[in-house]
This record gives structure tokens, C-alpha cells and sequence, in this order.
């Protein structure tokens, strides 16, 4: 019987889902380092409700240095102050700023806003800047996407609509990236085990903010 | 009911406060973190003039040779030290502190008019110098001897002064005054030490009296459906056993029964005979098989609500804080009465609790987190 997780490292960093978990594991190996521990907090919408257990389990008392990561949705200076708020209202010193580890304090923390600390949006819109643009596949996933665009109605479908119904995906950028890796010779359904099968170019200039942020933050 | 606790120099305490008990209150953590100190403390500071607990200290202080470092936080002989455990209980203060003193004498114990004895079941009033010699083990009453001195109070208000002898005297607790007021009526059970028939024989006797024994032998009877029914068997006043029917040609008595049995029917058993007051349990639910742990707790939280008594337990047990968080989940059961305490040593001299309330530990468990 596998054992109830721990935290049994002084390095933790708290993501989203299994997607970014994998992703995420995957993008700190570029930057050689290995004594993170990555805990899946279970969904976007966990992240508020699940931070106070977080900081009660074994061994958060022993984290030196807490990184978050979170999706931007529809604004990042929302979803920042939404962090902010619960590092605060659980004793924590929260940093002004995503994309800055605050180095006062212990542990110390950093905030990244996905994609970008700016941009709305989530993780899948950073993986697709990572995609070359020679890479043709991008195209056929930019033309799908038109197409949807012009044959499905795009507006909010109504409460209690059928999953089937004729409305344009309500996360474009998670359509289009699943679009791009239905077309790939090996085809990956989620966007963690894709970057565990080496399909993101992690050493791609898009990721290289992130990179240094956790670089920053872990080493 | 305790709201909450503080302990100074308490074993393995220099100091710890506790504030966020509820009716029914899990505690966890790593082996030799203190959650059984927990118990006795409160044990000590409600059980004052039960035998017990004078059995339990003489128990004990006699397996150790070192018994002050053992319940005293950085002994040293030649420093006074003192042991408070302070209570809220329903809102009211209380404490009671423990000096060790080495000098005590039998003939100025008995000038300051010392009167009763415990164990004994018949006190003593006032003892002669040769009979209390006697009773210590000792030739003289000029022998200096080994206590603690053990003072409740209420408030400001002092309540008791006992004395606790120690080895080499016969250990036993010695009572120079004692005034009622001070809660309240409390069991200190520890796993597989809870085969009290004796004891379950005149509760469930007491409870058949009031027509209150359905109750408790309907939960044993869906918790372990081989068992039909109970019947007490008193042999004389204050002794006897529980039979049970588990279907064979003549009931068992529930000696005979599994452990996870015997855990059940003396903690049902234990409840209403301490109504009002407190039940600590070591290591609850040893023995119980987890397909029944969730119903076990069940029916302890529905027993202890019924009679006004509040668990305090340990466990180690993964399984058993799940079945306590499902148990709670259930119609009619008050998520505000579960707690879940784990006790983390975060240096020699510090133990910190952290608090999970029903909401925290459920987030807890649904993602498989550690919390033991």
C-alpha cells in the first residue's frame, strides 16, 4: 500500500494539476536541478481552499524555499492577488510581484503568473510559444481552430447545454494545443506526459523567463 | 468539556499549549512527540482522587529508576522545578502543579493532618506515626522520604493538597485535604490493557437498571453482528463479567472476545459511567478492522454526544483519521466536533501542534497528504 505524500523536501513547489506537475519536472531537469519537490494541488480551483492543508502537513515547516505556480485565466493581477491573499491570511510573506522570488524571510517564495505574469491565459498558451514556427503542425492547428471558429457559434453556451452542442470550446488554447498534439506521429493526449515524451523544446527561448525564475527561486 | 490545556515542564514538555479541543479530539504525530503524555496529564489533572491514578503514577514511577527526569522536563535535583498542568474546562480555569520533594516526613506529614489514603477503598481517618510508618515501608517517621506534592486549584482558589509517595515507600497518594468543585469524571484506557470486566460487568448492570443497555449493545451488535446479545454477571458487589451470545450452545464471557470486541464494548462501556467527563484513549480503535472503522467511530462520537463526554484519543493510524473524517460526514453528526491535532517536535525543547479542523483534514485525505 503506497504511503499518504509527504513533504520531505525543503524545496517545494506547488502546481496546478498532474499536467503542470509533469511539465514542470520536466523544465527543472534542463536546468539541472533535482531536489524539488512538485505537489499537484488538484485543480485550479483547489489552490485558495487547499493552501491552509498545505502549510499543515508534515513538513511544511521544514520549506525553505515555496514556489507557486498558477494559471492567469482571464487576468493575472487577480490571480496574483488571489495568492497573495492566501499566503498572507496563512502567516506567510507574500511577494509583491509574479516572476520575483522574495528572498527575505523563510521560506522564501516566489508567484508565477502562467504564461507570462502578464498575459491571461494558462500554461497551454506558453507551450505553444515554445512550438517552432517551421513547424508545420502549428499551422494545421491554427486552421482547425479557424475552422471551428467559423462553424460553431462562439458565445457562452447556456447552463445545462449538452456537452455535444455546437458552441466554440470555452478554452481555446487548451483546444488548440490538444489540436497540435492529435497530430503528432505519436500521438499525447495530455500536455505533461508530452513534455515527459520530450514533444516541448524546453530549452526554447519562451520558456527561458520561467527557467530563470525557477532557477532563481530552487537553486 | 477541555478547551484547552497547558503544560510546563511536563515530561517531555518545557512548555505546550493546546487550545482548540472539541468533543472529540484526535492527536497524532511521530512516536515520543508526547501524545500519550497528553493523556496523563489530563488524566492527572481530572483523576485526582481516583485510585487510579495513583496505580498508574506508582506504575510508572517504578519502572523507572530515573522517575523525576522522566516526569519532569530537565530535572536536576538540585533545582526546584515544578510541573503545572493547567485546564479550561467549559470556560473555567485550573491547574495543578507538582513540586518533588525529598524531605518529606512522616511525623510532620501527620502534623499537618494528613487523613486519607488512596487506593485504600475504606480511608483512613486520622493515622497513628507507627501505622503510617507501616504504611510507607518505613522503621521510622523521622525517615526523610521521596513525594510529590501535588496542589489543585480552581481559579485562584486551592482545592487540593495531596502527596504522592515514591519508592523506596510503598507508592501511594496521601491526601492532606481535598474540597470538591474541580471536575470531573475521567478514563485513561490504553490498547490492549482494556479488559476490564469487572468494571464492564457494573456498567452494563447500571445501564440495564435505567433501561439504557439497548442502546449500547444495539451499536456492539451492528459493529460485530456475531454477537446476539449481552448480559452482565455480578458474582458479588463490584465484581463479575459480561457474557456474550455469539451463537453457541452457552455465552462467552467477553474475555473470550477478539480484541477489536473487547476495544468496542469498553469504550461504550467506559462512556456512560463518565458521563460528563472526559474519555482518553490511547491508540483508539487498536484492533478494530478498517471495513469498520468508519461505524466504530460512529458509534463512540453518538455514545460519548448521548451521555456529555468528550474523547480525547491518540493514533497513529491513517485509516482511523479517515474513518473519523467519514463518520463525521454522516446526517446528524456535527462536523465542529471532530479535531485532529498532530504534534511535531521542531527542536529538543519545542513541540508545536497544528490543528486540523473536519474541513482541513478532509482536503487532507482526498489528496492522499500526509498528516500523521
Amino acid at each position: 500500500m503506497a504511503l499518504p505524500q509527504a513533504i520531505r523536501r525543503q524545496k517545494l513547489l506547488l502546481a496546478e494539476g498532474k499536467d503542470e506537475l509533469h511539465f514542470l519536472d520536466e523544465l527543472l531537469k534542463t536546468i539541472n536541478i533535482s531536489d524539488v519537490q512538485i505537489i499537484d494541488i488538484g485543480g485550479k480551483d483547489k489552490f485558495r481552499p487547499s493552501f491552509p492543508t498545505i502549510t499543515a502537513l508534515s513538513g511544511f515547516r521544514s520549506v525553505v524555499r515555496l514556489g507557486i505556480i498558477r494559471d492567469a485565466e482571464t487576468e493575472a493581477e487577480a490571480t496574483l492577488a488571489s495568492v497573495r491573499q492566501s499566503l498572507t491570511e496563512n502567516g506567510l510573506t507574500a511577494p509583491q510581484q509574479a516572476g520575483v522570488v522574495l528572498t527575505s524571510g523563510v521560506p522564501q517564495i516566489g508567484i508565477w503568473i502562467m504564461p507570462d505574469n502578464r498575459r491571461a491565459g494558462c500554461i497551454e498558451d506558453l507551450c505553444w510559444d515554445g512550438i517552432s514556427e517551421a513547424d508545420p503542425r502549428r499551422g494545421c492547428a491554427e486552421m482547425f481552430m479557424g475552422c471551428l471558429g467559423e462553424s460553431l457559434e462562439k458565445k457562452a453556451a447556456p447552463p445545462g447545454c449538452s456537452a455535444s452542442a455546437y458552441y466554440f470550446p470555452k478554452q481555446a488554447a487548451k483546444a488548440k494545443l490538444q489540436a497540435y498534439l492529435a497530430g503528432l506521429h505519436e500521438p499525447q493526449r495530455e500536455l505533461g506526459r508530452a513534455a515527459e515524451a520530450g514533444v516541448w523544446d524546453l530549452k526554447h527561448s519562451a520558456y527561458a523567463d520561467l527557467r530563470n525564475f525557477l532557477a532563481e527561486l530552487f537553486r | 468539556m477541555i478547551d484547552a490545556l497547558t503544560l510546563k515542564n511536563y515530561k517531555t514538555f518545557k512548555f505546550l499549549a493546546l487550545g482548540q479541543f472539541s468533543p472529540f479530539t484526535l492527536l497524532g504525530g511521530m512516536n515520543d512527540v508526547g501524545k500519550t503524555s497528553i493523556l496523563t496529564a489530563i488524566y492527572i489533572y481530572t483523576a485526582r482522587l481516583q485510585p487510579a491514578m495513583a496505580n498508574l503514577a506508582a506504575m510508572r514511577s517504578q519502572n523507572s529508576p530515573n522517575w523525576a527526569e522522566t516526569y519532569f522536563h530537565g530535572f536536576s535535583p538540585s533545582a526546584e522545578k515544578q510541573i503545572e498542568i493547567g485546564v479550561v474546562w467549559s470556560g473555567m480555569r485550573g491547574r495543578v502543579e507538582i513540586q518533588y520533594d525529598p524531605t518529606v516526613q512522616v511525623g510532620a506529614l501527620l502534623d499537618s493532618g494528613l487523613q486519607n489514603r488512596l487506593p485504600d477503598p475504606h480511608p483512613s481517618s486520622v493515622l497513628d506515626p507507627g501505622r503510617l510508618a507501616a504504611e510507607f515501608g518505613l522503621m521510622s517517621g523521622d525517615q526523610n522520604l521521596q513525594a510529590l506534592r501535588m496542589r489543585w486549584f480552581e481559579g485562584d482558589e486551592q482545592k487540593s493538597d495531596i502527596y504522592w509517595m515514591l519508592p523506596p515507600a510503598k507508592p501511594g497518594m496521601y491526601v492532606k485535604y481535598s474540597l470538591p468543585g474541580l471536575p470531573s469524571p475521567s478514563a485513561l484506557l490504553f490498547p490492549f490493557m482494556r479488559e476490564l470486566p469487572d468494571a464492564a460487568a457494573r456498567s452494563l448492570s447500571e445501564l440495564v437498571k435505567v433501561g439504557a443497555a439497548a442502546e449500547i449493545t444495539s451499536h456492539i451488535k451492528m459493529l460485530f453482528p456475531h454477537i446476539r446479545d449481552l448480559t452482565p454477571v455480578l458474582t458479588e458487589p463490584g465484581k463479575g463479567t459480561v457474557l456474550a451470545d455469539v451463537g453457541l450452545p452457552k455465552p462467552v464471557p467477553i474475555s473470550e472476545l477478539g480484541e477489536g470486541a473487547k476495544e468496542a464494548l469498553n469504550l461504550m462501556l467506559t462512556i456512560p459511567r463518565i458521563r460528563g467527563g472526559v474519555l482518553l484513549c490511547d491508540e483508539l480503535g487498536a484492533g478494530i478492522h478498517a471495513s469498520i472503522l468508519p461505524r466504530f467511530v460512529q458509534s463512540i462520537a453518538a455514545t460519548a454526544r448521548k451521555y456529555d463526554c468528550q474523547i480525547i484519543a491518540t493514533t497513529h493510524s491513517y485509516e482511523l483519521l479517515s474513518a473519523a473524517y467519514d463518520a463525521f460526514a454522516q446526517d446528524g453528526m456535527n462536523h465542529e466536533d471532530l479535531t485532529y491535532v498532530r504534534l511535531d517536535r521542531t527542536s529538543p525543547e519545542t513541540v508545536l501542534p497544528t490543528v486540523f479542523n473536519y474541513e482541513k483534514l478532509g482536503i487532507a485525505l482526498s489528496n492522499d497528504w500526509e498528516v500523521r
